[in-house]
């Protein structure tokens, strides 16, 4: 275990003492336990998830995962629930920008999970889903490629994945791949700024799935 | 069934039978006085000094209050705890007068005395105008099964077999192969903490209907009336693991003619296939000819229901189970639901923050290996 994961997991279990079981194995460690969905503002309880985490050795380059044991939602396709009750948050890449640089565990239950669950439990009530939602798989990738950095097409997309993983390499002067004709450094060189943070094996993957379609 | 929330037909149908059952069944606070008169037995039989001194024995519920099928008897009747001592004798030293006698003894001479009535196997204790305790002295015979035991029958002057303790598991063991209970379910669903009247698995639920259902039918043609123990064997005979009380009331309604025909119109003890529950038909066939037109009956009513009609749906349960206790159910129904729904009416403002991130395209989707 690293030093950062051993310090994240002792703070994480402070802050969130109901997350009370912990096991190590050789690759990683899985934390057991309760969190809770609750509004402070009117102290709601909103309902009460039993989870596992899992989070390997090779994190925080590595994300945690969080499965959710509860009865409160369907485990389905439908609503980004595993059968064996993994949580899909939102595109890998889209789950290291909001978390940051450096990130803890304490920032992955409170930026990522809490959210995710609240939306599960405001889609039980019937009141769809709050953040919108993707597509499955590499077309929902596509649709989240597109929709952050304007490319319209699967092609450029796959063009924007190559630059991102190293394959292709452009220069600042260059024109830009998207086609619009303005030199990369006005174009989409910024764009590709916000995801400075996430690990290159990330845009390797998802640049799989995506030529999958 | 895509959608369980309490908004559902299905759910809330169940609900509303539930509730029916629930406010039929033996109180909370009886059952208390009930546990403390269970305890004080236990005590006094412990306290003996001669016979169940030397005796290798052991006290434990049997019938409806251990199974959880009890229902408000009628009229003027009394709800009914059935009790077992049981006796460990395997050099066959007593004969069954003598247990019988020993526990009579022991209670006549206790501050019981004024309440004990004898019946033919066990001995009553008349709590008067709250309820009775029916003790049933048993022994266990064989040293494989504890379940196994004889009892005595002063009118036959012998030992008869029983296994209530066996048939207590086998019907428990049926009502836990339940798939999903869809009570269950819409509370979790709804993030709603759960009820008494959803505690109750699907099978207890609906043998608590056949029973009330058979006091309604059959209310004045009493000599008629079909036994419990009949009702809650085929039941829990026929039950497939139903999610819903509507569900397994159907399936066991729709196959009891296969089974009768099936099982040359008997209906025996599951744990104990000498012990025939239905003899009595074979002296007095009316029992039989009134029994399946009371399923009959019952079968043409419960598809009614499933038009998903208010006016229908309150006509068909009090023909079922009469005015009184559908009106008394409805009353519990009305106020758990307008309950549930006011969710649907609070404000989300808060909650819907909670669900926000920081960034827009922070939305949820599915990846592969997972």
């Amino acid at each position: 275990m690293n030093k950062k994961l051993k310090q994240d997991i002792e703070d994480l279990i402070k802050e969130f003492p109901s997350l009370d079981r912990k096991i190590v194995t050789p690759s990683g460690v899985f934390i057991y336990g309760k969190l809770q969905v609750k509004t402070p503002e009117d102290n709601i309880i909103w309902g009460n998830f039993d989870v596992k985490i899992y989070i390997s050795n090779n994190y925080p380059r590595e994300l945690p995962k969080i499965y959710d044991l509860s009865n409160i939602t369907p485990k389905t396709t439908e609503r980004h629930i595993g059968v064996n009750g993994g949580c899909c948050l939102a595109p890998p890449a889209e789950e290291f920008i909001i978390l940051g640089h450096q990130y803890s565990l304490i920032d992955f239950i409170n930026k990522l999970v809490i959210p995710f669950f609240a939306t599960q439990i405001l889609y039980n009530l019937g009141k769809g889903w709050h953040n919108g939602e993707y597509s499955h798989y590499g077309k929902g990738l596509l649709e989240y490629y597109s929709e952050k950095t304007s490319l319209k097409s699967k092609e450029l997309v796959i063009n924007l994945l190559n630059i991102l993983t190293g394959k292709i390499k452009i220069g600042r002067n260059d024109d830009c791949f998207c086609g619009s004709n303005l030199k990369y450094k006005k174009c989409h060189l910024n764009i590709i700024d916000i995801f400075k943070f996430v690990p290159r094996e990330v845009f390797v993957k998802d640049l799989i799935a995506i030529n999958c379609l | 069934m895509r959608d369980i929330s309490f908004k559902n037909e299905r759910v809330k149908l169940d609900v509303l039978l539930a509730n029916i059952a629930e406010s039929i069944q033996l109180d909370n606070t009886r059952k208390e006085r009930m546990e403390s008169a269970y305890s004080a037995i236990e005590t006094l039989l412990n306290e003996d000094e001669s016979f169940f001194k030397d005796v290798d024995f052991e006290i434990y519920p049997q019938g409806s209050v251990k199974i959880g099928t009890t229902i408000k008897p009628m009229k003027d009747n009394e709800f009914d705890l059935d009790i077992v001592v049981q006796i460990v004798d395997f050099e066959n030293s007593y004969d069954s007068e003598e247990i019988y006698n020993q526990l009579k003894r022991v209670l006549l001479s206790s501050r019981y005395k004024d309440k004990v009535v004898t019946k033919n196997r066990c001995i009553r204790i008349d709590y008067a105008g709250d309820f009775h305790m029916d003790i049933l002295p048993g022994v266990q015979v064989y040293t494989d099964d504890k379940n196994k035991i004889v009892v005595p029958d002063k009118k036959l002057e012998t030992w008869t077999p029983s296994n209530p303790r066996g048939y207590a598991e086998w019907f428990l063991d049926k009502s836990n192969k339940v798939i999903e209970p869809i009570l269950e379910k819409a509370f979790s669903m709804e993030a709603l903490e759960m009820e008494e009247f959803a505690k109750k698995k699907p099978l207890k639920r609906t043998v608590q209907l056949l029973k009330l259902y058979r006091d309604e039918y059959f209310k004045n043609d009493l000599e008629n009336a079909t036994s419990s123990i009949i009702l809650t064997t085929i039941a829990g005979e026929l039950y497939n693991s139903e999610s819903s009380i509507y569900d397994s009331m159907e399936n066991i309604l729709n196959n009891i003619d296969l089974y009768i025909n099936n099982n040359e119109a008997k209906i025996v003890n599951p744990v104990n296939p000498d012990e025939n529950f239905t003899d009595k038909w074979i002296e007095e066939p009316n029992l039989k000819f009134h029994f399946i037109k009371f399923v009959q009956y019952a079968k043409e009513l419960w598809m009614r229901l499933k038009e998903d009609n208010g006016v229908q749906t309150e006509i068909t349960l009090k023909s079922l189970f009469s005015e009184n206790a559908y009106q008394v159910g409805l009353e519990s129904f009305d106020n758990f639901i307008s309950k549930s729904e006011k969710i649907y009416e609070q404000d989300f403002t808060n909650l819907e923050q909670l669900a926000t991130t920081s960034s827009p395209t922070h939305k949820p989707y599915m990846f592969d290996n997972e």
